[in-house]
């Protein structure tokens, strides 16, 4: 296979929107996800320009090495600069319509309430599309650890977003 | 414990938590701006496709260079062997005796132009400065009745150390 510039193009269209998600869970600002999505992915693809389908968790991996650097400067600017946390607003998910938004904002208010490591787990899982063992070598942790902290957030999902427990179960 | 290899295992006997994910599932992430494919494009920039197979093309040339001996052989006077047609030397032969009718053609070789392509990777750890060198062949049959002119380019690897 003859490799050109447009070999990466694939995989972003795979993974940059759920890329950009996990990168906003420690970034508010969904330009600083991009950034953040931006850095991880170049370095990935340039670290590894041949990639398979086994080494998505680095690409992963990669952007969650960036958003945590960007979000450690981002503090440091904010607590330089005196000013409360930058607007958050801006929805984690497409929605197309009234109630789609509402519920996607519901959800993402029960995300930003659980501990960092459960949300990650599940974020990783359920909208990163990784396995229990692929989350675990993104976060080099456990994967009983991995699974635990998964179920553990969607118990507490459970407790605040009865309804969607409710929808589901119907 | 005992690690969970997948996903199904770790699911087993959890279907009401692998209901509640895929409901969650159901939203889709938000598309990422136009800007960051264009900002990441300008910083992946194009490879020259000869640096993931610098061999590419390489037999569909060396194809066209036995095609070419093989001309050779056939258009030399039948009172060559073609085993002899094929050697090949790189130091001029001293002139051929008209006694000799059957004595292997001579060779001599012209070098016409030299390019230094530089450095490239021949895989992703074994890098290679790369020279190509064109040369035009003459082939003279050993009575000199018939005289060939075979041009040829030769690929050099050279080992490069990087420390």
């Amino acid at each position: 296979m003859v490799h050109s510039d447009t070999d990466w193009q694939p995989w972003y269209d795979a993974h940059a929107a759920r890329l950009v998600l996990y990168a906003r869970h420690w970034l508010r600002e969904r330009a600083d996800a991009e950034d953040a999505v931006q850095a991880g992915f170049v370095r990935f693809w340039k670290s590894c320009p041949r990639p398979d389908t086994g080494e998505v968790p680095l690409l992963f991996a990669a952007v969650r090495t960036a958003a945590l650097d960007l979000a450690r400067s981002r503090r440091r600017r904010v607590a330089r600069e005196g000013r409360a946390a930058r607007d958050s607003s801006a929805e984690w998910w497409d929605a197309d319509s009234l109630v789609e938004r509402e519920r996607a904002e519901a959800v993402q208010r029960a995300l930003e309430a659980l501990p960092k490591e459960q949300r990650e787990s599940l974020i990783l899982r359920v909208w990163g599309g990784l396995t229990f063992a692929e989350v675990a070598r993104v976060l080099q942790a456990n994967v009983n650890t991995v699974a635990s902290r998964y179920r553990a957030a969607l118990s507490s999902l459970q407790k605040s977003l009865p309804e969607i427990v409710h929808d589901a179960d119907r | 414990m005992t690690p969970i290899d997948d996903e199904h295992e770790a699911g087993a006997g959890r279907m009401p938590d692998e209901r509640q994910a895929a409901e969650l599932a159901t939203l889709r992430p938000r598309q990422p701006s136009a800007g960051l494919r264009a900002r990441i494009a300008a910083e992946l920039p194009a490879r020259p496709a000869v640096a993931g197979r610098p061999w590419a093309g390489f037999g569909e040339r060396l194809a066209w260079a036995v095609a070419g001996a093989a001309a050779v052989v056939i258009l030399l006077p039948r009172g060559v062997t073609p085993s002899a047609a094929s050697q090949v030397t790189r130091v001029a032969p001293a002139p051929m005796a008209a006694s000799q009718p059957d004595a292997p053609p001579a060779v001599t070789e012209e070098s016409i132009a030299w390019s230094d392509e530089g450095v490239r990777f021949l895989d992703d750890v074994t890098p290679a400065r790369i020279l190509r060198r064109r040369v035009v062949e003459r082939h003279a049959a050993g009575d000199g009745r018939a005289t060939v002119r075979l041009p040829r380019e030769d690929l050099i690897l050279l080992p490069v150390a990087i420390r």
